[in-house]
């Protein structure tokens, strides 16, 4: 039997989001946050989107000028600290017999991205503050404060 | 003791009938004094503005359209008078001493801008106990950096400002970021101050949605941080 490593977000603890090229992950289990800069961002929407290791280290092959050697280093480790900061999860499963292949974004020719070494940066200024808030406000049901549909 | 400053209390309320009079009374019964309790409905439909009424002349109740909490903490601020300001929400307690040791931490260190002090956790007695079960108390007594166990000098309230009416969720928590950035002095009590109810309505909360809101708030304020030069983080390789 042939596995692959499925890479998920570990939602509902981490909530991400990417604003203007810098990705902000936030831990609700232990209040640390995180950012992510170009090719980690990167990396980290492609994982979002649903992929497993491999899948990964080739698109991203495909995608940036830089040797099969430096890309898997380099996701292999970023892979690893993301799941040792429980930001993901790991799972291995079953290789599914046929793959719909996935719609690859194929660089310009004239400007191929630089790979970057994916780096995460962590703040833990905010724990105190994090941790308590997030089961503390009221639900839609009974209060506030409401996440108005208005505001998306 | 009619040489102690006035500390405004605000409530603000939203749909709370069933915790609201609990909150208030914790608030009348501090061992410091004078209050000024300032309750502020954001629209309520249920007996939460009768409840609060019910408290005159000790309580100033006022009603806006419901517009958020954010607004209505505003709101509130904006009518008191108080020297000193403190919030509770109103499924929340004090304990009864929180603003006397609140007040002596200010009187040993005029320096001081805001004292915070530690939360207590607790699942409402009212659930039954399939509902106790099922509301996880991550840590039942901790530090925390929260409305509830808060009082800050008006001054340095103003100086930080006021709440951001655009945030829904994580008003306190952007609040919060900001004074950081601007060097608020604050300190944090080893005691209890404030008890910290779990109940039916906010534990579903957990919704992504309203989640993704912490991550915008932290992005801005990081945004701030890199352009005041105050980023204080690590690499994890």
């Amino acid at each position: 039997m042939t596995t692959i490593e499925k890479l998920k977000i570990n939602s509902p603890d981490i909530v991400s989001e990417t604003i203007d090229g810098e990705t902000v992950i936030v831990n609700l289990q232990t209040g640390d946050y995180y950012s992510l800069l170009r090719t980690a961002t990167d990396i980290w929407s492609r994982i979002e989107k649903g992929t497993d290791r491999q899948s990964l280290i080739s698109d991203l092959m495909q995608y940036y000028n830089a040797s099969t050697e430096e890309i898997s280093k380099a996701v292999n480790q970023f892979i690893e600290v993301l799941d040792k900061e429980g930001l993901i999860t790991i799972e291995e499963i079953e290789k599914p017999k046929y793959q719909t292949p996935a719609l690859k974004t194929l660089p310009n020719p004239l400007e191929t991205p630089q790979f970057e070494w994916p780096e995460i940066e962590k703040f833990t200024d905010m724990e105190d503050l994090l941790l308590l808030d997030p089961i503390h406000e009221a639900d839609e049901e009974a209060g506030w404060p409401k996440a108005k549909d208005a505001v998306a | 003791m009619k040489d102690n400053p006035l500390i405004s209390v605000i409530i603000p309320v939203y749909n709370c009938e069933k915790y609201l009079a609990q909150a208030i009374e914790s608030v009348l019964t501090q061992t410091y004094q004078p209050l000024e309790i300032i309750v502020v409905d954001d629209g309520s439909t249920d007996k939460s503005g009768e409840i609060a009424q019910s408290f005159a002349p000790k309580v100033i109740y006022c009603r806006l359209e419901h517009g958020g909490g954010s607004i209505a903490l505003n709101h509130g601020i904006s009518l008191s008078q108080g020297k000193y300001i403190a919030f509770l929400d109103a499924d929340d307690l004090w304990v009864s001493n929180k603003l006397t040791l609140q007040m002596k931490a200010f009187n040993n260190n005029p320096q001081l801008e805001a004292v915070f002090g530690h939360i207590r956790q607790f699942t409402s007695p009212e659930l039954d106990e399939n509902s106790q079960r099922k509301l996880k108390i991550p840590v039942e007594v901790s530090p925390a950096y929260h409305k509830d166990t808060f009082l800050i000098t008006r001054q340095a309230l103003y100086r930080v400002g006021l709440f951001n009416p655009q945030i829904q969720m994580g008003d306190f928590i952007d609040w919060y970021l900001r004074a950081i950035e601007q060097d608020l002095i604050s300190l944090m009590l080893p005691d209890i101050l404030a008890k910290r109810r779990l109940h039916k309505s906010n534990m579903g909360i957990r919704k992504k949605d309203s989640r993704i809101e912490y991550a915008r708030i932290i992005k801005a304020s990081l945004d701030r941080r890199r352009k005041l030069g105050k980023i204080k983080s690590f690499i994890t390789q």
